[in-house]
């Protein structure tokens, strides 16, 4: 080819000519003195010059002043010393004047050449020169590099952040193997840098085992996108409470994860002091409203108090009125009487009629004994002072004795008198005087409010407990839940006008139902008026005795 | 000759002296190229077998081998090759191309400019070799090579030689403390009319 080139042109071997002009690469073929003696197609378009131009001048006759040196030294040491060179663009800007191949001038092509001696036989040397563009290849370098550079200084930024991460950052396989951590990771869990690659997460998070047991990949892949608190294990062995989370991170084909380690010992301490700030809190409180309530029930006895005081103090009062006028009732009519008869008034001709006065001062006299009795009585009652017997009492012998005290009483009332007490009765064991009492002050008051040719009926029996029951039942007016509660209250009556009526002591009841309570018993009324009235006196089971043992 | 390689002293230091000469003159074109100094040290003088090369070259360079290889011909016909550790290869390319960015492999720019500094070097040194022996050495164009000692062996040497002359100089370019050497592997055909060349210069000097 080369000695082909070196003809004319067009000498008819420009076949070998156009071969060289198919070549996208630039070929200049230069003869022994420097000549040019084959300038290609692609030569003469990247240098404006036609190959006829070109042939049979030299490059610096050419384009003087714009063939760089070295190319020229390297032409000469091929064409005098037959050495081959090569001349990078890296190191070479512009050896020869060439055009981009888009004519573009602003941005200068580069091109890589290579200057080869050729030397056939006994044939002077020649030098074939190639020069390849390599802007483009130039260019797709520049641009890696760029990207390269971006890409470091992203890693770089990326890198920054996951350092200066106040959390443990872990990049973990899929075996739960950590693959890398960050500063913050290693410190947290007290390893030196690098310290925590190839370590197995479970080590420092032994609590994961128990997730899934051995299937680290179950254990990750259930951590992902919710946080959990674990018990963490730093390399002295000391124990801090994590918070864990995970994500996948995609795009491989293999499965990794990373993993967000936070020690939350102080979140947990600050927690743990709420609590007990909470449950003092509670204490507080609770112990508040215990105070509260001791103050509210401190109030309402007070209240209570306060109002029983007034009560007391009125009842007292009352009291006080009613004895007065009490007392001073019959002891004007004593001494009424008395002074009728001291002076005579009816003279000695009808001497019966001071008999009666007689009889009338004893009435009283008598009433107010048993007045002055009563209140003895019940003052010595709440006075604690009073002190009970307990004797085996025979019930039926007992009603029937006051049955018969009772009798005139009843008869002046036109009121009969039943007894319905049998005849095997046990024996009850309690106070007989005052048994007595209660029994006549019952029937004294059934007798005082039956009207006349009513009846009154004394009842006893002992229950199936052993319990006895004495009752007084009377067909008399009967009295509203009212009148039964004052008739429970001494002098509660007092105001009664009926009661002034019956010249009732007024003290009846409630001495009646003292007594019983002395007894451990009870006074049990029931009544309504125009339904007459039934007393019970209930004595306690352990008040009878065997009838054998009083029998034997 | 007896078919071996047969360098006396006397010749053995002319031929290193020559070589010598060569190699500075190569550094200096080396230096004005890359603006840094390159020191290179006295060649050495060996004969090797074929077999025992790849071993010789993984003394001096683990690894990897890149190079540069231009071939001779002429009076004496051989090869001259530029050897580097790839990494250092890598790195020398990086200290002539501008732009040092850290990619991992050598971009085909920085390729280029190592192979015009190992033809740069090789050059001197064939060029030296020439004018010592008054005769035409013509060179090939440089190519890179790379790979294993065993394969880069495997790949410039020809079955048909047994033993070679191995003409070794160390050299270092100072601020990057980069280092490699120089070979230049002649057969028995060539190292015979080296000697012949030599024998002629020093038998010149003895006249003078």
């Amino acid at each position: 080819m080369f000695e082909s080139a070196s003809d004319p042109p067009g000498s008819g071997s420009s076949s070998c000519l156009t071969m060289a002009d198919l070549i996208e690469v630039g070929i200049i073929v230069l003869t022994e003195d420097g000549c040019i003696a084959l300038w290609n197609e692609w030569i003469a378009r990247r240098t404006g010059v036609a190959p006829a131009s070109a042939t049979g001048r030299r490059l610096h006759e050419l384009f003087p002043g714009q063939v760089s040196q070295a190319l020229l030294v390297a032409i000469d040491e091929c064409l005098n010393h037959g050495r081959s060179r090569s001349l990078s663009a890296s190191l070479h800007r512009a050896p020869l004047p060439l055009r981009s191949a888009f004519g573009d001038a602003a941005d200068p092509p580069e091109h890589g050449i290579l200057v080869r001696s050729v030397k056939r036989a006994e044939r002077p040397r020649r030098c074939l020169i190639q020069i390849t563009d390599v802007s483009s290849a130039a260019a797709r370098e520049r641009a890696l590099r760029e990207q390269v550079r971006a890409k470091q200084a992203a890693v770089a930024r990326l890198t920054g952040l996951l350092e200066s991460s106040m959390d443990g950052i872990l990049q973990l396989h899929s075996d739960g193997t950590i693959l890398s951590a960050n500063r913050a990771a290693e410190r947290l869990f007290g390893r030196v840098p690098g310290g925590l690659n190839g370590q197995p997460l479970v080590s420092l998070i032994p609590s994961l085992a128990c997730v899934h047991g051995s299937d680290m990949v179950a254990t990750i892949r259930s951590l992902i996108g919710r946080r959990q608190e674990h018990l963490a294990w730093r390399a002295d062995g000391s124990v801090f409470p994590s918070e864990l989370s995970v994500s996948e991170i995609g795009g491989d084909a293999v499965h990794r994860f990373s993993a967000f380690v936070r020690d939350i010992s102080q979140r947990k301490m600050f927690e743990r002091e709420l609590e007990d700030n909470n449950a003092r809190l509670a204490q507080q409180t609770h112990a508040l409203a215990a105070v509260a309530d001791r103050l509210e029930r401190s109030l309402r006895q007070a209240e209570h108090m306060r109002v029983q005081a007034e009560t007391a103090n009125q009842t007292k009062t009352n009291f006080l009125a009613m004895m007065s006028h009490e007392l001073r009732t019959p002891l004007n009519a004593i001494l009424g009487f008395a002074e009728m008869i001291e002076n005579r008034i009816f003279g000695d001709k009808d001497a019966d009629i001071y008999a009666t006065y007689g009889q009338y001062i004893r009435k009283s006299g008598a009433h107010l004994l048993s007045l002055v009795n009563d209140l003895l009585d019940l003052a010595k009652i709440e006075a604690g002072k009073m002190t009970i017997r307990r004797d085996p009492i025979d019930i039926r012998y007992l009603g029937l004795a006051c049955l018969a005290l009772m009798q005139g009483q009843a008869r002046e009332r036109e009121v009969e008198l039943v007894a319905m007490l049998p005849e095997s009765l046990a024996p009850l064991l309690a106070d007989e005087r005052l048994v007595k009492q209660m029994m006549l002050n019952l029937l004294s008051n059934a007798i005082k409010f039956t009207l006349p040719r009513g009846r009154v009926v004394l009842g006893a029996e002992v229950d199936m407990h052993g319990a006895t029951t004495v009752t007084v039942h009377d067909s008399g007016v009967g009295m509203n839940a009212e009148d039964l509660a004052r008739a429970l209250e001494p002098f509660g009556q007092a105001n009664d006008l009926l009661v002034r009526h019956h010249q009732g002591t007024g003290l009846g009841l409630p001495l009646v139902r003292s007594l019983m309570e002395l007894h451990g018993g009870e006074l049990d009324i029931r009544t309504a008026p125009g339904q007459g009235t039934t007393a019970r006196l209930r004595f306690p089971p352990n008040q009878v005795v065997a009838v054998q043992r009083v029998a034997g | 000759m007896d078919g071996r390689f047969d360098f006396s002293a006397e010749i053995t230091d002319a031929v290193v002296e020559i070589f010598n000469i060569s190699v500075n003159r190569a550094a200096a074109a080396l230096s004005a190229l890359g603006s840094t100094e390159v020191v290179l040290n006295v060649p050495t003088l060996d004969v090797v077998s074929r077999d025992t090369l790849p071993a010789l070259l993984r003394q001096s360079c683990d690894g990897r081998i890149s190079g540069i290889r231009q071939s001779f011909f002429g009076t004496i016909e051989g090869d001259a090759l530029l050897l580097f550790p790839e990494r250092e290869s890598l790195e020398l390319a990086r200290s002539l191309v501008p732009n040092p960015d850290e990619i991992d492999d050598m971009t085909e720019m920085e390729r280029e400019a190592l192979l015009e500094v190992g033809n740069i070097v090789l050059n001197a040194c064939i060029g030296s070799l020439a004018d010592l022996i008054a005769n035409e050495i013509d060179s090939s164009i440089p190519f890179l090579l790379g790979g294993e000692p065993e394969q880069l062996c495997a790949t410039m040497i020809s079955r048909g030689q047994s033993d070679l002359l191995l003409l070794r100089i160390d050299f270092q370019i100072q601020e990057r403390s980069l280092g490699g050497y120089i070979l230049f592997v002649l057969d028995l055909k060539a190292a015979g009319a080296l000697r012949r060349a030599v024998e002629a210069i020093v038998l010149s000097f003895r006249d003078a």
